[in-house]
Order: structure tokens, then sequence, then C-alpha cells
């Protein structure tokens, strides 16, 4: 058993678990259940990046999405009743043009997936640390990205909190 | 082999020295990567098994300190001194029958305990017992620790929701708040001692502290360390910060309609959480396996009890506070004092240490 064979075991496994968990999202009647499967498909991501050796990106991702962000969703979502189905509130209109929409974004993304020539990486992904690197481009190479992220953030923040003391 | 320790190989170092000659065993009849990979298997099985006989240890401990400190005796009928009292807990646990009420979500209702215990235990396997002593040290340790703590929040939840209970549910909320708030001070002030080391690795950050323990380091090491222990006990919602099970007010929370071994699950999981914040806080602050004559997982225990003693001493001085003031405090006196320490951190690194150009 080599150990590429374990890479690509547990990159499939992960890679199918996070599909069946965004599968689930959308077809659980309850939204409960269809934010615990996003928590699904957001780890599975993240151990999916940890295969692939971005061993940053994953504890971020845990920590970001799973331990901040799903965690308000769940808060928010904790007040509807446990047995609460969503009803079918679309009409005929409004679901063919979601197919419409969905029907674009897939054929935008394939084309797009398609169509990049991709670095090809041969063999098993390489477990050097990457913090440092990202930290590096960060401050250096793309600088102006980064503030400009953060600035977005920050007045999201004061945004939120504006709208919080009016309301 | 640690140069702090002067006793033969097998006692300094017992699980290398028993790993390695395991591993050349195997090694000479199976490819690689499988070696490794049973050993581990079996490293991770021997921690559970570790996780579970410290867990019974911190009941009887916090039973009887407790006990003492309310000038009462405590557990003392079975075994000495009480000592196998939470083997009977366990074992009457254990025997009881799984409740799940009418009316619940049944399969988040019986999946939401293990959700709690797992990650619980996965922190173990971050902790560093000594020089290269450890189930797993990773880059990001401390970021995977503190995520790990996310997963346990979520569990909680899960079960506040699945009981269809209002009370269970109030619970859930309470540590959904709880937890968001006290994870910011939390992370922030462990962000301290990764800016003292430059790494983020567990054992990078004891091997830092060679020199000096991060909690020496004034005037931000103490502070970080107060900070990290009382946003610590948040996170593991213990007293004076349990209002996510205040009997008084909500039943007992969370887990108000849970029985049998699933509650028992629940009790394991806070348990190992609250040694392992001690571990941690020793980690990051208190210099680890880091010590003189003895061998460092020996030093390494030592200091995490001594944070888990801490911690049963503010359960049992301390009154709960009302979920105002737990708020009040987090985003109120915790962030900017966090914030604060972690920019003169970063101010002390670049003057000390000239890292930054």
């Amino acid at each position: 058993m080599p150990v590429d064979f374990l890479v690509a075991g547990g990159f499939y496994t992960f890679g199918l678990a996070s599909i069946i968990g965004a599968i689930g999202l959308i077809v659980a009647r309850n939204v409960f259940h269809s934010a615990l499967f996003l928590v699904v498909t957001l780890a599975s991501v993240a151990a999916v990046f940890v295969i692939l050796g971005a061993d940053f990106l994953a504890a971020v991702q845990v920590l970001v999405y799973v331990g901040a962000v799903m965690i308000l969703i769940l808060f928010g979502l904790m007040l509807t009743p446990v047995n609460l189905e969503v009803p079918h509130l679309a009409s005929a209109g409004q679901a063919v043009s979601g197919v419409l929409v969905a029907g674009a974004v897939f054929i935008v993304t394939t084309a797009t997936l398609v169509s990049v020539q991709w670095p090809k990486v041969v063999g098993i992904p390489s477990d050097a640390p990457t913090t440092e690197q990202i930290g590096e481009s960060l401050f250096t190479t793309y600088a102006l990205p980064f503030e400009i992220a953060s600035v977005l953030l920050l007045v999201a923040m004061i945004g939120a909190l504006v709208i919080a003391r009016e309301g | 082999m640690p140069s702090s320790c002067f006793l033969p190989a097998f006692i300094c170092d017992p699980f290398a020295y028993v790993g390695g000659g395991l591993h050349g065993a195997l090694g000479s009849n199976l490819a690689e990567p499988l070696p490794t990979l049973i050993l581990s298997v079996a490293a991770v099985a021997m921690l559970t098994t570790i996780i579970a006989v410290v867990v019974m240890s911190q009941v009887w401990t916090e039973r009887r300190v407790v006990a003492m400190m309310q000038g009462r005796i405590g557990p003392n009928r079975v075994g000495p001194s009480g000592i196998l009292q939470p083997v009977a807990d366990a074992v009457k646990l254990l025997m009881k029958e799984d409740i799940v009420p009418f009316g619940a979500d049944r399969a988040i209702f019986l999946i939401a305990p293990l959700i709690v215990l797992v990650p619980s235990l996965a922190v173990w396997s971050l902790v560093p017992w000594g020089p290269g002593l450890g189930v797993a040290d990773i880059d990001v340790g401390i970021l995977l620790v503190l995520g790990l703590g996310a997963f346990t929040t979520l569990g909680i939840l899960m079960a506040g929701w699945a009981s269809s209970n209002k009370y269970a549910l109030l619970g859930g909320m309470r540590v959904a708040a709880q937890l968001i708030s006290y994870e910011i001070p939390l992370v922030l002030s462990a962000m301290v001692p990764v800016l003292w080391a430059g790494t983020m690795s567990l054992q990078g950050i004891v091997e830092a502290q060679r020199g000096i323990w991060n909690i020496a380091i004034l005037p931000v090491g103490p502070v970080a360390f107060l900070l990290f222990l009382t946003a610590g006990i948040a996170e593991v919602n213990r007293s004076p910060f349990d209002l996510a099970e205040a009997e008084s007010e909500i039943i007992a929370g969370f887990h108000t309609e849970y029985s049998g071994m699933r509650f028992a699950l629940f009790f394991l999981a806070e348990y190992a959480n609250s040694f392992a914040v001690g571990a941690i806080a020793s980690v990051l602050f208190l210099g680890g396996w880091l010590g003189p004559i003895l061998p460092p997982y020996v030093w390494m225990f030592v200091k995490a009890y001594g944070v888990f003693l801490i911690l049963i001493w503010v359960r049992s001085t301390l009154p709960r506070l009302r979920y105002d003031q737990l708020m009040q405090f987090a985003w109120k006196v915790a962030l900017p004092i966090s914030l604060a320490t972690l920019v003169i951190t970063a101010a002390l690194v670049s003057l000390t240490q000239g890292s930054v150009a």
C-alpha cells in the first residue's frame, strides 16, 4: 500500500463527502439539517486542503467557517422548531429562472475549469509548512488586495454596527 | 534525548523507546507506510485509554478538592479515599437506559455527543509530551487546537436543538453566544506566545521557552496567561462561566434530555477539554515539558494538572456570572486587553528580536 494510494484515497473520500454534503444542503427540507450538511462540506474541504499540503488554509477553514460562520448560522436557526419543514414557496416562473441561472453558473464554471491550463503536479503533495509563504506573499506581492479586503471587512463591520444601533 | 534527563532512556522517553523498537520490528516485515500507520493507530488507541484514566482521576480530584474547600468529606466509600468512585459511576452510567425523547430529532440527538467528544480527544493528540513525543506535531498546531474547539460548540448546539426541549435549547444558545465571544480573546492571547516564538507549532513554542517561560515575559506574559485561562474556562463551560448548564436556571442546559452513556460522553468530553486547556496553557505559557531532573512527559503532566487544579479552585471560589455580565466582560474587558497585549507583544518582538525589517 504505497503512500500515494493513501493520498488519493483520502482525497476522493473527502471530495465525495463534500459533494454529498452540498447535495444534502440543497435537498434537505429542514433548515437545521441543511446547515449541518454545510458543516460536512466545509469540514471535508478542510480535509482536502490537508491532503493537498495546505495546512494553514485547512486550519483557518476550520477555525473561521466551522468555528465562527457556521456557529452563527446555527445560532440563528436555533429558534426554528425541530420539525419545521420548508414549504414549497417557489412559483413556476421562479423555478424556471432558477434553473436558468444555475445552468449558466454551471456552464461558466465548467468552461473555466476546462479551459485554464492548470499547473501539473506529479506525485505526493509536499507537506512543507505553508504559513510563512502565505504571510510573505500577503505582505509583499499581494499587499494591495490584502489591504482592500481588510478595508472591505472593516466597512462591513461598521455597517453592521450602524444598522444594529438604528434598529 | 533531552539533556535535562539523567535517568535511563526507557524512563526518560518510554514511548520513543518502545515505539522505535516496534517500528523496527514491523519495518522488517512490512513496507512503508504500513508500520507508521499501524503505530499511529496504536498511539491514538493508547492516548484514548490514557484520557479515560486521566478523566477518572480528574473527576475524583475535583470532587475531593471541592469537598475539602467546602468543609465536606466528599466521596470516600468506594475504594481507599473513594478513589474508585469514578469507576463505579461510569459502570452505573453504562448500565442505564439510553433514552431518546419523543419529538427529538433522533439522528442528530444520537450523534451530538460524539461530535462533542471526538474533537476533545483529538486535541490531546496535538499536545507535545516531550521533545519529539506526541502523536502529531504540525506546523499550525495552535490554530488547529483552537479550531477543534469549535466542533465541540457545534455538537453542543446540535444537542440543544435536537432535544426539542426549551431548556436544552436555551443552554445551546447560551453556549453559542458565549463561545463566539470568548473565542476572540482566546485566539488573541494564544497569539502572544506564537509571536514570541515565531512559530505556531506547539513543539516550537515549547522549544522557544528554553531561556524564559512566556508567562515571565513582562509585561505581556502574565496578562496573556490570565486572559487565556479565563477564555479557556469559558470555552469549556466551567464555573463561573457554566451558564450553559446553570442548574438553578435551566435544569442541566443542553444535556437535560441525555441519559446513560451519552450523558457520560458529554461529561467525559468536558473533563478531557478541561485537561486539554491546562495542557495548552502549559505549552503556551509555562514552558510545556521543559523542567529539570524529571522526564519531560512528567513535567508536562504535572503542569497541565496544576492548571486543572487552578480551574477547580476558581470553580469553588467564584459564583456563576449573570449572562449580561458574561458578555460585557468578554467584549468590553477581555477583548480590548487582549488586543493591547498583542500589539505590545508585537512591538516588543520587533524591538528585542529585530526580526521585523
